[in-house]
């Protein structure tokens, strides 16, 4: 399958392993030198912020083309060659363990990844001093010896930069536990009864008016409200169908369902306790589906996006949609509780490639001050 | 403050840059690669290394400042491996002798061949070699945020110079301790920006496209040829079956 690197690890990598070509050179200005291993300041914490492949090829090739342009470090010995096998799989193994813990603690991940790639290096060099009969021993350890200041360093520098990540919603890769979680699902539970009491009802029911109006909602719709929660945007959705149009409503709290229903007593509703990955709604039914202030508690988004697609008719429309920015939205979620203390939402560019490759066709990506708004079509022939 | 990667690349003005892009770098990595092959322990073996390189140099047109930097800093590296000398037991220059050539040679001739190349003749020869598109991709993004974070580098080397002394024990640490709280920030913060203005622009929808594939001509194919030569020898005086 074709590997796609999205906008953001092309940045990423591009800008991290400029700064790793470009870091022996400061450290020299300040005669620090190659004793702190600078180039492998950068391309660490950029393990930190992208996917395993981008990282690792990263790592790989910035000691390849830093030895071609500057002669340093030299291909033979193979330095180039060990270096680039040591951060590639340092920073494969690094993307990989926060892949599939977003929340985990910097140092456990960096302290052993650093050791196990200082060991491969040393052997690396064992073995090959071995081959062209220099002393072995002597080699390796030198080399051990050598790389011990930079050690040090990256475990003092990198941690705390890499926390920033999840002020930035390395949310492509993250797969922190789903919306269907029972923790979370009890979160939303417990703050059911109180969640209209924080809100300004009319005020949000006219941006919701509006928003519907703008999305261009038809009266004869069948219309999939994800994440309806006390059913806001679904009493604003019934006010713009008409009687032939249909609201699906789905939840993964139950509290929050109960509250909806007790505030909408309609016939065209029909409610769900589900998870979007998996909605017990039949293939092809829905007109249109909106994700309204929901997208940043769905953490298997490919699995909810492809779920999405199945219950969607062909040409029809998916919306993330939020009345905030991306960077309001995520300041409330990391002040919030623990169950959605890491909940955060992507870029808009980065939803925007997560539809693209789930079978949408996106039209809008939007992330202003008082909107988020991403609009997919499902891709396949249906309506115009 | 100049640095290497801004004299190498194109910097060079011999004849084989106007060979295709792709040329270049492939004939550039088959006389790198004879180069590591050929024996450092026989006297032809040391011709044909001494011959392919100072033969790449010159068509290289590499400017005789570089190449003499690169031979002074080559000399840095790998004299130092003669020291080893006293711990070896048997064949006591030979390995030393061996890193020296191959190191030399090795340095000398990928530096010959960036300085072949322009950053835009890299892009163009990476994508019409058949190297996967995710490296091509990362690879041209790279060279490029060089260039950019080259100048900002230069206004804080200014900056470093302007307050005194740009070495020492003060300074050090000051760019130690700036490390996580300025300049690592600082990239993350570039990378968002740069991020957004290509998701803007639809830069990750775009495959990347070779605009103005250079075709390979006569001289370009018989380059190669001549370089698979340099390389069968090579690899014919290692393995012994000829000399």
């Amino acid at each position: 399958m074709k590997y796609r690197l999205s906008a953001r690890d092309l940045a990423y990598c591009g800008l991290f392993g400029a700064a790793a070509l470009l870091c022996p050179v400061i450290f020299h200005l300040v005669r620090l030198g190659h004793v702190f291993m600078p180039m492998y300041l950068p391309l660490m914490t950029l393990a930190f912020f992208v996917r395993p492949l981008p990282a690792a090829v990263t790592a790989l090739v910035v000691p390849i083309l830093s030895g071609a342009v500057t002669g340093m470090p030299p291909f033979y010995p193979p330095v180039a060659v060990f270096m680039s096998l040591e951060l590639a799989v340092m920073s494969a193994l690094i993307a990989a363990v926060v892949m599939r813990r977003p929340n985990a603690n910097e140092w456990p991940v960096l302290v052993p990844v650093l050791l196990f790639g200082r060991a491969l290096y040393v052997a690396l060099v064992y073995a090959f001093s071995l081959a062209i009969k220099l002393p072995a021993g002597f080699m390796a350890g030198l080399s051990l010896l050598a790389g011990w200041p930079g050690i040090v360093l990256m475990i003092v520098v990198i941690p705390p930069v890499a926390r920033l990540r999840r002020g930035r919603g390395r949310t492509a890769v993250r797969t922190s536990p789903s919306v269907s979680d029972a923790p979370k699902a009890a979160f939303f539970d417990g703050i059911a009864e109180k969640w209209d009491s924080w809100e300004d009802l009319p005020a949000l029911a006219a941006k919701l008016a509006a928003g519907i109006e703008e999305l261009g909602v038809g009266p004869e719709e069948t219309v999939l409200d994800v994440g309806c929660g006390t059913g806001n945007l679904t009493l604003a959705l019934l006010a713009r169908l008409s009687p032939a149009g249909r609201v699906t409503a789905v939840d993964v709290a139950p509290r929050m369902i109960e509250e909806a229903r007790r505030k909408i007593r309609d016939a065209r509703v029909e409610w769900h306790v589900a998870d979007v990955r998996r909605l017990p709604i039949p293939d092809s039914s829905c007109d249109r589906a909106i994700c309204f202030s929901v997208w940043p508690h769905v953490d298997d988004r490919k699995a909810a996006a492809r779920e999405l697609g199945r219950v969607l008719k062909p040409g029809c429309v998916l919306h993330v949609w939020h009345l905030s920015s991306r960077r309001k939205i995520n300041e409330v979620h990391a002040s919030a509780g623990e169950p959605i203390h890491h909940d955060l939402l992507p870029p808009a560019g980065e939803t925007a490639d997560l539809l693209s490759r789930c079978g949408f066709r996106v039209t809008t990506a939007i992330d202003e001050e008082e909107r988020y708004l991403v609009t997919a079509v499902r891709e396949g022939r249906g309506r115009k | 403050m100049r640095t290497p990667w801004h004299d190498m690349w194109g910097c060079g003005r011999g004849p084989a840059g106007r060979l295709a892009p792709q040329s270049r770098i492939l004939a550039g990595a088959i006389l790198f690669a004879a180069c590591m092959a050929a024996p450092a322990g026989t006297v032809p073996g040391i011709i044909l290394v001494a011959a392919t390189t100072l033969g790449w140099i010159a068509a290289c047109g590499m400017p005789r400042r570089a190449a003499r930097s690169f031979a002074f800093l080559g000399l840095a590296m790998f004299l130092p491996f003669f020291l080893l000398v006293p711990l070896l037991v048997k064949g006591r220059f030979a390995a030393p002798w061996d890193v020296f050539l191959h190191g030399m040679s090795g340095m000398l001739v990928t530096a010959a061949t960036v300085t072949a190349l322009s950053a835009s003749d890299l892009r163009r020869g990476l994508l019409a070699l058949p190297v996967p598109r995710v490296i091509s991709a990362v690879l041209i993004q790279i060279v490029h945020q060089t260039a950019e974070l080259l100048a900002e580098t230069e206004r804080v080397a200014a900056a470093v110079a302007v307050r005194g002394r740009s070495g020492g024990g003060k300074a050090a640490l000051r760019v130690l301790a700036s490390l996580p709280r300025v300049w690592l920030p600082r990239i993350i913060d570039r990378a968002d920006r740069v991020a957004a203005a290509m998701e803007l622009r639809g830069y990750a929808e775009t495959d990347l496209r070779v605009l103005g594939r250079a075709a390979l001509e006569a001289a370009d194919v018989a380059v190669i040829i001549v370089n698979l030569g340099v390389l069968a020898l090579a690899a014919a005086l290692r393995w012994r079956w000829i000399g």
